[in-house]
Parts: C-alpha cells; structure tokens; sequence
C-alpha cells in the first residue's frame, strides 16, 4: 500500500472544483452571479457548442480594480464579505470566494476588468489553476470572464458531460431562472451566434414572461403578492388547468436568488392541492423574501439549496398567498365546476338505483333465508381445514344442487350450484354475488370483478411488448409549443418516440405530432397526448407511457364489464366467478378498488362475538 | 294568460324547444320553457342559457300573458294528454290545464330573468332553402364531435360554415375524419366569413329543418351569435371564436387509384367486418385493398378471430392497386347519410389520406385518416 501524503495542491483544487463546478451550466451560474453582485444592468451570456467549448458572460457592472485581478482567482479570496458570519446578512448571491478559483482550476479562464474610474483595465489568465500575470488591457467598463475547454484536465468529468443539446437546455434555464429574479437587469443568451433569450430589463413584459414561459402560458400568467412582516411573498401563476407534469416551469427564488427548496415545494403543492392532482404542476413564479439572517443559503457551494430558520412560518404564508391567487386566476372556473359536481350528487346514480329483481322484493326476508345456511352449515367448523376442506365439498356435492337453485330461483335470486361441489353462488340486488367457497364467505362486486378478468386478458395482447405498434395519422398535426432548447432535447428522443409510434417533427418553435399510437388514442386528447410526450422526454422513460396505456386498457374493460344492475343467469355467474378465481391479481380492478370482500372463519367468529 | 290550442301542435312545438333546454342546470329559470300569449300567437322560447329556440304557433289568445313552466314536467304531462284541445290558464299563480277529463294545476315562475333572443334581424348574412341546408348538414354534422359538458371549445365539437369567394363551405371534423360540403356562395357578396357553430346547435338544427323544396332558411350573423330562422322558428347561440384548421390542406390534391363500389355494397360489408370487432374495442382497424376486380376488406380481431369480405368495383382513371388501413366505422358512416347508389374511392396511398366522393353530386367529399401498421 502506498503511504500517506498530502495531495499537491493543483490536485486538491481539482477536487474541490468538482463541488462547485458539475458541467457548463455551473460556470454561467457563477459569472452571471457574480455580474449580478457588480450591480451589473445588462448581463450578456455567450456560450459554445453547449458551454462545452466555451462560456463567456460580459457585465457593466463595477469592475475589478487592476491589483485585485490575480486575487479574485484565488481560493477564498472574496469583496464581498470579511468574515463567516457575514454571511447571515448579505445580499449578494456570492460570498465564498471560491468560485472563480474553482472554476479555473479545470478550464482555461480569462478574467478581463475596468473600473469606471480607471482609465485602462487588466487581464489575466488562469490554465488549469497556474495564474498568469496581469497585464493592462483597455475594455469598457465592467468585466468579461471567459472559460475555455472545461475539464480539459479532468478527463473523466469531461466524459460525463452530456450532448450539446442537453448542456444548452440546462444553461437556457439558468438565465431563464436570473432573468425572473432579476426583471430589472437585461440579459442576453446566444448559443453558437444565435440569440435564444433576451430580456430588456425592464420588468416582467409581456415579450419576457413569452419567452421565458412560451406563447401558451406566457399571456396567463397573473401576479399575486402579499406581506407578512417580515416575509413577502410576491409571483405569478398561470390557471391550473395549464399544468405541466414536471416542476420544469415552476421557479423559485429566495431573496432573488433562484433555490430549491423542499418546504416551498411542499407549500405550493399543498396551496394547489385543491385545483391539481398531485404530480401535476401549474406554471409558477415564487418569489419570497426574508431576512438574510434568517435563511442559510451556505449549505452547498452551488447556494442552491437554502434552510429557513422559522420553516413553519414561510410555509404558511406561501400557502396562504397561493390558496388566494388560485382563487383569483381560476377560483371562477373551478367554483362552477365544483358547483356542477355538487348539482350532481343528489342525482341517484344507477347502481344505486338499480332495482332488486321483483321476487326479491317481494319477500323482503329472501336473503335471509338463502337456503345455504340450511346446509349442514360449513360456515363454523372446528376441525382442522384441509380436512374440512375436503369435507366441504364433499358436502356441496351431495347436497341436492337442483334443489337449491330451484328454491333460489322461485325467489327470484339467481344462483349456481358448482358441479363439484366447489363452491355455491348466488347475485344478490343484481350488484353482487355471493360466493360459499372451502370455509370462507365472499362478496364480489360484479363490474369490479369483470373488469378485472377483461383486464388481464386484454392486457396480456396489448401490453407493453403484445401486439405490434400501429399507429394513427391525425388529420391536424397537433402543435406542442417549445423553447428552441427544448426542440433540441425532443429531437434526441425522436428514435424513442418513434419506436413508440409517435411520427414528431419540428417547426417554429413548436414540436408537430402526426401520429400517435393508436392505443393511446382513446378520445383523442391532445393535452393527454401532449403530456405524455413530455413527460417521456423529460424522463427519457417510457413508464409513463406503460400508465398511460394501462390506464386506457383500464377504461376499455371497465367499458366492456357487465354493469352493477345486469342480472346474470347462472351460466355468467359460473363463468365470472371461474375466470377470475383463476387470476392471480383477481382481489382488486385495475382501477384498484377491491373486487372481493372475504370473510373467513376467524371473521365470522368475530362478527358474532364468538371467542 | 288564457288560451286553448290543440294538442297536437302543443306538444309538438314544445318538442322542438325542450331541444335548448339542458337536463342539467343551476340555473333554476333555464329549467323552464317561457310561455308568451297574444291575440294571435303562442311564443315558446327553451334554452341553456346560450343555445336558445324560438318557436311561435298561430292560436288564439283569450287573454294575453307570459310565464315560466317547468320544461320536463309540462313537456311530459302534454304529450300524454290525449289528442284533443288543451286549455291553459293562470290562476292563483299556478298554471291550470284542463283537457278532457284531465285537470292539473303545476307551480310557474313569473316571466322573470329569461334570455330573451336579441333584435338579430339587421345582422342578416344569407338565405338559402332549408332543404339544402338539411342535407348539407346531414351530411356533415356526424363527423364533428359533440362536447358532452358544453364548456369547451375546440375546433372538432362544431361545424364550420365558410363563406369564401364563390362558395359555402359546411365542414365537419373529429381529427380523424373530416366531411366537406360545398354548394354556391348563397351570399357571393360576403367573400370571407366563417361560422362555427357548436354541434349541440347544429344537431337540432338539422332535425328541425324542414326538407320541403320551396321553403327557406335565414341565417344571420351579430357579435359572434348566430341565429337561424325558418318557418316559425328560430335557433340561436354564440359561436366558437377559434380558430378552424385549413381543412383544405388535407384533402389530396392528387389521386393515383380511383375505385367506383356500390354503396350499400360496401356498407353491408363494413358493418359484418366491424362485428369481428369487439363491440366495446375502440378504434378497430381493417385492411382495405384491391386485387384483380375485387375489393378486399379483411379485418383481424385478436380477441374474436377474423374476416374477409370482397365485392366487384369498377375501375376509374387513373387506377392503381390499392392498399391501406383504416378505421371502418368512419367509413361505414359516411355510407349511411350520404344517399347514392356508387361511391368513389379516391386513394393516394398508404400514408395518405383516403377520399370518397359521390359521382353524382360533386360538391362533396369526405376524408378518412390512414393507420399505419408495422
Ligand atoms: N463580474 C465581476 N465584476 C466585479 N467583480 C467580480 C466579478 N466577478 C468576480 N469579481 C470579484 O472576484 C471575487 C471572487 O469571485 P468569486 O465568484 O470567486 O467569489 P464570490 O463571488 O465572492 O463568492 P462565491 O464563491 O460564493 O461566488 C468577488 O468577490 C468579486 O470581488
Ligand atoms: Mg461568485
């Protein structure tokens, strides 16, 4: 084994560098801060081949004196506060001193810099964390960092990087992510020589909440804004029926500084739960302010994740401020719609309805007196039960089944008797069926139970690899409006997709669905459609599609399963019952409500308070 | 309010106007059917508090009035009474009918809160007979979808009405399969005006229009509301304000294969081929091609087993063998309203979309979307 000694320590700076720098879009994240912190009003992005060749952010903001250049590449090397506590009561989204370092400890970074008040600025270069001189260099005032080859020294973080595309969409959405925390400052993003955001600081316009949101959300957004002294809670939301099914259009910001943050997630979720179904997300913009002392930002470099010191109290207050803006951006919609429902209620639904069969009614004692309680009753035996197993049905079989179901059948309760004695049956309010089965009593429920037993079935042909993939032409391509990054992503998913029986192609800014796979057609919903296209690019999965086509399977058994009120002659019992106590999964639908109620010995015995 | 009238043409005239009325309502004032008396007529108006019928039967009033009656109480107590002469009259604030033996008195609402249908005349847009317009929509209307909750709008649940240039285009579509009548411009001096009417509206109408030759239909136009008026009726309701697709785009240009198939032919045969189908399946799928003379329709049905039907069909110009998947019901329905003896396949490909129009009237066509199987 090798002995201990220290790492040299280019070495250690590499590692540390990995906690701050993951892949480009930290590098943007650290210089657009840092731009942000100079008081910066026009923040300009560049970026290469994804930030993987190069990342460029250009500010007017205040500059770094010429003999401060060397030092701010240095570790822990910051203006911004003097000592740790500091932290608890600063305002600037940087403060550890380590960014710059970090970062060029792994790339190729230049750090170009003019005061207003000096006439020439200064430039220096970091290679792979080896400071170069200074040297005077003329520039407008503020500050240009580029980074070149990032990781070029750690060849195995380089590997990790993903493709172009996705690289880029991550970056889009960090200025994105500044571009709403700060309205006021202008902000450019060009990708290899196009431009793909731009915002004019002047606030949340129409044109920025467009390009940031797109063109369907974008104009729905209305704003809220409420204060709790010391707290302030302020954002917009778009109504909830434009939910996504990711958080990728919900953005959070703590004292303008983007974060994630489980308790405000759980606030908003909770705020919405009434207008959503849960993994539904409504576009959003969370702006909330507290006082520096009371949120720790310094819980990872990336200063991403924040704690809350009173949590209670900013939970309460986003859920308060949501609960109201719902109200107002959809409370309309939704309260008719709750209205309607309500209207419904006393309306009685036909299983409840659903008349007995006439004999049954009139003899209101029938069920009562169903003559399998009559028979040497298998109901409480006391010996031990594969004995009394065997002898339960030795018992059905000799009982004289004609008999019974003649009996039964006078009273009007249709009823099967199997012929080897394994088990007797009968409906009960054309609802239900009432299964004598070994020691145990059971209740079906005839719908649930049926669609049970076409489920299976039907999924077995057309489950995830049954059946071949065919695929329905639309007659009006349906349009999925997206970013330009986002098309980028889509089209690496395009084989995917395809395989799946998707036909997508792209145009202006928008993703154009010709056809879909037919099973997922049901209906034809163009939301459901659209929501299980993204869902699969965002996850790169196709889980969401096996639910999605479950659920449809679902809906046409649940359309082709005999009804609560169909009375079933005793041939269908026999064949409902035989099917499904033939499944493994046969307790429960595939909605998942119980198909079966049983009631074993034990049971009973409790029921009627036998010890 | 006092007035007698025939049974008959009572009952019929609340037919026609329960068709507004929703089953489902809030609205407690919408649940009701205003009754509107004068000296020479009987004014019914039902609605849903947008979709609204106006109908008005010449009578005589003994005594002028207008109230509220609940829709599904009276519609159902009317049509049982027996032929004979009703007589209506308020009293007490009650409404009492007494027909024969048969003598009821239901609770009214004043005529109260009730939409009334706007001064709509000066919004007058064209005219053209009512029996045109009856099978045009006939034609049309079932491939438009209808939305069950009335809260939505998109483009499939309504039909277009398309004024452009020389023509009126009438098209209707559920995404799938689209039906496009067109006829003559019956107002060429509007050149581009398009209308899209809900289905609920246009589903009655169609019932309601009278097929005669010589009567008319007027349609006029006022703040996105429609009305239509014929005979002694009227339907109004507001329009969808999106926008329809350019259904023009998707009808082939260029056809490589025409085949001429007898109708009822094809129909029979379609219907035995879709009971190979589940009857709850959705979206079942039959192969639809030709070989030699026949047409062949073979359908495979994993659950219930297969079929294969073939007819004679007469080669048009240009021909080509044909091959291509569809769903057969849209094809199917289309073959039960249209009234022909043949019809035209028109066929570009198997990714194309199939077309049939009818040899004997040209204005129309009708579009089906293909399945792809691989
Ligand atoms: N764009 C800029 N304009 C002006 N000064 C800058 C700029 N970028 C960096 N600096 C200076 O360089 C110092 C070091 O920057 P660096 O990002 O490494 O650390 P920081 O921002 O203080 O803390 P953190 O590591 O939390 O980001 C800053 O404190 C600041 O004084
Ligand atoms: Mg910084």
């Amino acid at each position: 084994m090798d002995e201990i000694r220290p790492l040299p320590a280019e070495e250690v700076e590499k590692i540390a560098a990995g906690e701050v720098v993951e892949r480009p879009v930290s590098v943007v994240k650290e210089f657009v801060e840092n731009a942000l912190d100079a008081g910066a009003r026009h923040v300009a992005v560049e970026v290469g081949d994804g930030g993987r060749r190069s990342i460029a952010v250009t500010d007017d903001g205040s500059g770094i004196p010429f003999g401060e250049l060397a030092l701010a590449v240095r570790n822990f090397h910051t203006s911004k506060i003097r000592a740790c506590d500091d932290i608890y009561h600063q305002t600037t989204l940087g403060f550890r001193g380590e960014a710059l370092a970090a970062i060029s400890a792994v790339s190729k970074l230049t750090l170009t810099s003019r005061r207003a008040d000096d006439e020439l600025g200064g430039v220096v270069s970091v290679d792979g964390g080896r400071v170069g001189k200074a040297r005077r260099q003329s520039l407008n005032p503020g500050t240009v960092v580029e980074v070149r080859e990032l990781f070029f020294n750690t060849p195995v973080r380089r590997k990790f990087l993903r493709s172009r595309a996705t690289e880029l969409h991550h970056i889009t959405n960090c200025v994105r992510n500044y571009i709403l925390a700060f309205p006021e400052v202008a902000f450019s993003l060009v990708s290899d020589g196009k431009p793909l955001l731009t915002s004019g600081g002047r606030g949340l316009t129409p044109d920025v909440l467009y390009s940031v949101f797109g063109a369907d959300v974008g104009p729905h957004l209305s704003s809220f804004s409420r204060e709790y002294p010391p707290l302030g809670v302020s954002g917009l939301i778009a109504p909830p029926s434009l939910y996504r099914e990711t958080r990728k259009l919900q953005f959070f910001f703590v004292n303008q500084r983007p974060v994630k943050n489980r308790v405000m997630y759980r606030a908003v979720d909770d705020a919405l739960q009434e207008h959503v179904s849960a993994g539904r997300f409504p576009p959003l913009v969370l702006y909330l302010e507290v006082p520096p002392e009371e949120v720790d930002v310094n819980i990872h470099p990336t200063k991403s994740e924040v704690s809350f010191l009173h949590q209670q109290q900013v939970y309460s207050s986003i859920v308060v401020t949501l609960k109201d803006a719902v109200r107002g951006a959809a409370g309309e919609q939704i309260r008719e719609i709750k209205q309607e429902l309500q209207a419904d209620l006393p309306e009685p639904t036909e299983s409840v309805t659903a008349p007995l069969s006439p004999p049954t009614v009139a003899h209101p004692q029938g069920v009562r007196s169903i003559p399998v309680f009559e028979m040497g009753s298998p109901l409480v035996p006391d010996g031990p039960s594969v004995m009394q197993t065997e002898a339960t049905r030795s018992r059905l079989s000799v009982v004289d089944a004609g008999a019974v179901v003649s009996l039964a059948r006078e009273m009007g309760i249709p009823s099967f008797v199997h012929p080897d004695g394994r088990y007797f049956a009968c409906q009960l309010a054309a609802t239900y069926i009432l299964l004598v089965k070994d020691d145990q009593l059971i209740l079906i429920d005839q719908h649930a139970a049926h669609e049970r037993v076409l489920f299976s079935g039907m999924w077995a042909r057309l489950g995830p690899d049954g059946g071949e993939v065919v695929r329905q032409k639309l007659m009006f391509p349906l349009s999925i409006a997206l970013a330009p990054d986002e098309i980028a992503v889509w089209r690496e998913h395009l084989r995917v997709l395809e395989q799946l029986g998707f036909a997508v192609r792209f145009g202006e800014g928008e993703a154009l669905v010709d056809e879909v796979p037919k099973l997922l057609l049901a209906g034809s919903d163009e939301e459901r459609i659209a929501g299980v296209l993204e869902e699969l690019v965002s996850s790169g999965r196709s889980a969401k599609l096996e639910d999605e086509r479950k659920e449809l399977v679902a809906g046409l058994a649940c359309k082709g399963a005999i009804k609560a009120g169909d009375v079933l002659k005793p041939a269908e019992i026999r064949l409902l019952l035989d099917e499904l106590l033939s499944l493994d999964d046969a307790a429960s639908c595939p909605h998942g409500r119980p198909t079966m109620i049983r009631m074993g010995v034990k049971e009973l015995a409790k029921l009627f308070r036998r010890s | 309010m006092k007035l007698t009238i025939s049974q008959e043409k009572l009952s019929q005239a609340l037919n026609l106007v329960s068709k507004a009325v929703s089953s489902r309502t809030l609205n407690l004032v919408l649940a009701h059917i205003r009754f509107q008396v004068t000296k020479k007529s009987l004014t019914l108006t039902g609605s849903d508090g947008d979709f609204t019928i106006e109908h008005t039967v010449d009578t005589e009033g003994e005594r002028e009035g207008a109230l509220l009656v609940p829709a599904r109480l009276f519609v159902d107590l009317i049509t049982r009474l027996p032929k004979k002469d009703v007589t209506l009259e308020r009293q007490d604030g009650m409404l009492k009918i007494v027909s024969g033996y048969s003598d009821y008195s239901i609770n009214i609402l004043p005529d109260e809160n009730f939409p009334s249908l706007p001064l709509f005349e000066e919004g007058k847009l064209a005219q053209l007979p009512a029996g045109l317009l009856r099978s045009a929509l006939g034609r049309t209307t079932f491939s438009a979808l209808k939305d069950p909750s009335g809260t939505t709008s998109h483009y499939t649940h309504g039909v277009l009405l398309n004024f452009h240039e020389d023509n009126l285009d009438i098209v209707a579509t559920d995404g799938h399969r689209l039906a496009l009548e067109r006829m003559d411009n019956p107002a060429p001096e509007i050149k581009d005006r398009s209308l899209l009417v809900p289905t609920t509206i246009t589903e009655e109408l169609r019932r309601a229009l009278p097929s005669e030759e010589d009567k008319t239909v007027e349609i006029y136009f006022l703040s996105n509301q429609v009305f239509f008026k014929f005979d002694n009726s009227v339907f109004g309701g507001s329009l969808f304000d999106i926008k329809y697709p350019d259904y023009l785009k998707v009808v082939p240009k260029e056809t490589k294969s025409v085949a001429n198939v007898n109708r009822s032919a094809l129909r029979e045969a379609l219907q035995r081929v879709l009971i190979v189908f589940k009857v709850k399946e959705q979206n079942p799928v039959v192969r639809v091609e030709t070989s030699g003379d026949s047409l062949v329709i073979s359908s495979e049905s994993q659950d219930v087993g297969k079929g294969v039907e073939e007819m004679p069909f007469t080669q048009g110009s240009p021909f080509a063998d044909i091959r291509i998947a569809i769903n057969p019901a849209y094809l199917a329905d289309v073959l039960a309203v249209v009234d022909a003896d043949t019809v035209d396949l028109h066929w570009t490909s198997e990714v194309n979309p199939l077309k049939l129009e009818l040899p004997e009237k040209p204005g129309y066509t009708y579009i089906v979307m293909p399945i792809r199987m691989d």
